[in-house]
């Protein structure tokens, strides 16, 4: 149809002025990058500018602030264990805190695989890292993969770290194949914000 | 010289053109996408190494002929090979990951709307809106890239139903380890369902009808105005959007819910409650592509029926493949294997006529005058060959073609750029 304006195909020279078209490169170029950005991270605008929940957690031990669109969906205490779940969609933080545990970060992180293992048909780990996280202290953590009881894969990534009064913390998420990734992004940065009281 | 005066004419681009700044866009999503898709992927994997492999030969004996099928839609310009894979690769890694990146539409529907008409309708609303969107791009950007290579409405559904195709593919993929558990056993019931039961239905006729709406916006400037062209684009896009969501929505769902035994026989029934009327209407749309595309062939070679490039029964050949098909078979058969491979070039050759015909401004020009020749010439070497001739006529002729085409200007299409 019309010149791409290429040296490939020239305007020829018997071709009426209504034909002779300038390609223009960038303007539907820019339209489709806009379109991009606004499907895949217009909704992240929606949700930034609306008022984030408050914050949850566990008296005296730890706060979390939760990213928008994360709810707490349950939440358990007795005898020194705490547990809380958070939810945004199908993606899922659990939240676990025991007092006076006497575990290292890696015993924990053991210790935890080994009870998802039982949860979890298939299951399968990455290899453990040791990380650092934003309130100074030292933990562990290692990707996973496995079959719910309900025959749905899930994938997800394992938070553990004993605080300096020997809680044992463990972020869990869990979440979808395909949906870790933003799920990731939203729960690591609770994690680093979270507050060991 | 004279062979690159007719062949710049013509428009075999390949995907790959550094100089356009839309392929470096194409290419970094792509990459990008397939870096972040085969992540999720191989971490899958480890959940049963069998189950992943017998995903992926299930899914090549399902994707293979149906890239087939829609790469011959297309009645007589192939779309060069590098940009089909191009677009199956857009919607196999850049829209997936996409599609994966763009969260929160679902949040969004549950504040306005809230929790349980997000439950039962969320998916029909955001999926259609984020996963069409994303996979169109990927049309736009092939067109942006080589833009003579889309040219006809039926391009746009060829790229849009490959990108359709390759979106199914991985989302496939996905389904089978995910929510059907990953074992062989899993992913055969997976496969059941979704390509068996439903494969027809899919992301291939969304995005062809999407790829249709940037087909005739792109390919009818010269024809139709601007406002038109947007209207009518936005039937098609919308028609798109709608059978996605009709397919999400809990609408005639008539599947049983937790099937066993002979009801899972039900599911190819119940879900063709859905999907057969998207077929009947896709098909209706492919086949006025197709008739338009039958009426460019005739206003083009209209003024080259003389007998001595082409003439008035070989147009009637030309203008249907399986016609085209039987006439080299017939060749064959009379005149040997070398004569069926002349004639079958000279077919193309003839197409290409028609294709220097639609876009040069005189019937003298020079491209137009030495791709004549050129027909010329393969006529003649095929008439020399002992047999060839008469039995093409033969196939010509042969019962059941249709009658002659009508002249240029009683189509309706214009003498310029009739396509």
């Amino acid at each position: 149809m019309g010149s791409t304006g290429t040296p490939e195909a020239p305007a020829r020279p018997d071709e009426s002025s209504s034909q002779r078209r300038t390609e223009r490169r960038w303007p539907p170029l820019a339209g489709v990058l806009a379109l991009i950005a606004f499907v895949t991270l217009g909704a992240r605008g929606i949700g930034a500018v609306s008022v984030t929940g408050p914050p949850v957690g566990f008296q005296g031990i730890l706060l979390v602030h939760p990213q928008p669109g994360w709810t707490e969906r349950a939440r358990s205490e007795e005898d020194g264990s705490h547990q809380l779940l958070l939810t945004k969609g199908a993606a899922r933080l659990s939240i676990f805190a025991i007092e006076d545990t006497p575990w290292t970060p890696p015993e924990l992180a053991l210790d935890y695989a080994r009870s998802l293992s039982t949860e979890l048909s298939e299951f399968a780990t990455d290899p453990p890292t040791a990380v650092t996280l934003a309130s100074g202290g030292s933990a562990l953590r290692f990707g996973f993969v496995g079959v719910t009881t309900d025959g749905i894969a899930v994938q997800g990534e394992v938070t553990a770290s004993v605080t300096d009064r020997a809680v044992a913390l463990v972020f869990e998420v869990q979440a979808q194949p395909g949906d870790l990734g933003w799920a990731l992004d939203d729960t690591e940065r609770m994690i680093d914000e979270t507050e060991v009281l | 010289m004279a062979s690159r005066v007719r062949h710049a004419h013509l428009h075999h681009r390949s995907l790959l053109q550094p100089k356009e700044p839309a392929f470096w866009v194409f290419a970094l999503f792509v990459v990008g996408g397939a870096i972040a898709i085969v992540d999720v992927l191989a971490r899958l994997s480890r959940i049963s190494t069998s189950g992943y492999a017998l995903s992926w030969l299930l899914l090549a004996i399902y994707a293979v002929p149906v890239f087939v099928v829609v790469y011959k839609l297309d009645l007589y310009e192939r779309e060069p090979m590098s940009l089909a894979l191009g677009a199956f690769a857009w919607g196999a890694f850049a829209a997936t990951a996409l599609a994966s990146a763009a969260v929160g539409w679902d949040e969004v529907v549950v504040r306005a709307f809230g929790q349980d008409f997000a439950a039962r309708w969320g998916p029909a609303i955001t999926a259609p809106f984020v996963e069409e969107s994303m996979k169109v791009v990927g049309v736009v950007l092939i067109y942006l890239i080589a833009r003579d290579e889309v040219d006809d409405v039926m391009d746009g559904f060829v790229y849009g139903a490959l990108c359709g195709l390759g979106f199914a593919v991985v989302e496939d993929v996905l389904y089978f380890m995910g929510f059907f558990g990953g074992s062989p056993g899993d992913v055969v019931q997976g496969f059941y369902v979704r390509v068996v039961s439903s494969g027809l239905y899919g992301h291939v006729l969304y995005t062809g009808m999407t790829g249709m709406a940037v087909g005739f916006v792109v390919s009818r400037r010269s024809d139709v105005p601007l406002a038109t062209r947007l209207r009518v684009a936005a039937l098609l896009a919308g028609a798109g959007v709608a059978m996605h969501a009709l397919w999400n929505s809990p609408l005639l769902d008539l599947v049983p819910r937790d099937p066993h035994g002979a009801a899972w026989l039900l599911y190819p029934v119940a879900l063709a409650f859905k999907g057969l009327p998207m077929v009947a209407f896709v098909g209706i749309a492919v086949g006025l592509a197709r008739r338009r595309e039958r009426r460019w062939l005739d206003v083009a070679l209209a003024s080259e029926t003389d007998g001595e490039v082409l003439t008035a029964s070989e147009l009637q050949t030309l203008r249907e493949p399986r016609r085209r098909r039987e006439a080299v078979r017939e060749v064959r058969r009379r005149a040997g294997a070398p004569a069926a491979r002349l004639l079958r070039r000279l077919q193309r050759e003839q197409i290409t006529l028609a294709m220097v015909a639609s876009r040069v401004g005189s019937p003298d020009d020079p491209a137009l005058v030495e791709q004549r020749d050129y027909c010329r010439s393969l006529r003649d070497a095929l008439a020399a060959i002992p047999g060839a001739a008469s039995a093409e006529a033969q196939a010509a002729d042969a019962p059941g073609a249709p009658g002659p085409p009508p002249r240029g200007g009683e189509t309706g299409g214009s003498a310029q750029d009739p396509r």
